[in-house]
């Protein structure tokens, strides 16, 4: 639950960035959009219920690592981006699935 | 299935009332936020309550965006915080097997209000360079309301497989007649 929660945090604080920082145009666009994107799946993820979704964390750690070098990012944007961007990564990545036994096996349990 | 409605394999039953009058809870609380910028789209009111983002509110309530469709959007959006609540009270702690149908309809008002909510979040300051406070609180709200609402849809649709592979009838059992 913890990293999902700190992955909500980050895509808390991607949102603001861009006035504490006064961040480029393109800068500040990724960041409302991955921002919001990230708080909302990280708190979704959060709950064993949601925890699939933690996946869908991946593309939005993915655009923040890939498109600072391609839209020209100052220094401080850069740092920043990049910097959540591999934390979600991370994040994602040290999580494990929710313990299914406790809703009936949970989603998967539709697949069989 | 145990005694207290707990779904087979379950820890808790999702549609106990302990579970589902806290999304009761909020969902009224989203319809009283909706209803308010409702009626400050309305011009009921001339002013809107924006503490933080100055004249942001003001800005992002008359765009284009929220005047899209013959109607105000925080309209729509009262009336469905109004049906999760109204679907979150309509049947007894068993409904997830007696009344799949509701619940499905619960999980499909509380759901997509959330991703409509978090579009309009990043829709306010990508076009409108804006943020809107009562928007945000509004965003919060429908997402919070979403891993309370959708364990209770995994518990029918859960119900509704078992009942399809024992031969019974996916339908009856959809609507409760079964």
């Amino acid at each position: 639950m913890l990293p999902q929660l700190v992955a909500a945090a980050l895509g808390i604080g991607l949102m603001a960035s861009p006035a504490a920082l006064g961040d480029g145009d393109a800068a500040s666009t990724v960041a409302y959009v991955a921002g919001p994107l990230a708080a909302s799946l990280g708190f979704v993820a959060a709950f064993p219920i949601g925890r699939p979704l933690r996946y869908a964390l991946y593309p939005v750690a993915l655009a923040l690592l890939v498109l600072p070098w391609f839209l020209g990012y100052e220094p401080a944007e850069l740092t920043i981006h990049l910097a959540v961007g591999a934390a979600l990564a991370i994040l994602t990545l040290g999580t494990s699935p929710a313990p299914e036994g406790e809703a009936g096996g949970g989603w998967s349990s539709l697949r069989d | 299935m145990a005694t207290d409605g707990t779904p087979p394999g379950w820890d808790a039953n999702p549609s106990s009332w302990r579970q589902r009058l806290p999304i009761v809870a909020v969902a009224l609380v989203g319809f009283g936020i909706a209803t308010y910028l409702t009626l400050y789209q309305l011009d009921v009111f001339d002013t809107v309550w924006e503490p933080f983002f100055g004249d942001g509110s003001e800005t992002v309530l008359n765009s284009g965006v929220s005047h899209a469709l013959p109607v105000p959007d925080a309209l729509l959006g009262a009336l469905a915080y109004l049906l999760d609540a109204v679907a979150g009270v309509v049947g007894g702690t068993r409904r997830w097997r007696t009344m799949p149908w509701i619940v499905v309809l619960f999980g499909l008002a509380v759901g997509p209000l959330g991703a409509v909510s978090i579009a309009l979040t990043i829709i306010q300051p990508v076009v409108y360079d804006s943020f809107c406070t009562l928007c945000l609180a509004s965003a919060v709200v429908s997402l919070a309301m979403i891993p309370f609402a959708i364990d209770e849809v995994l518990a029918s649709l859960q119900h509704l497989k078992r009942v399809r592979r024992g031969g019974g009838s996916f339908w009856s059992a959809f609507w409760g007649t079964a």
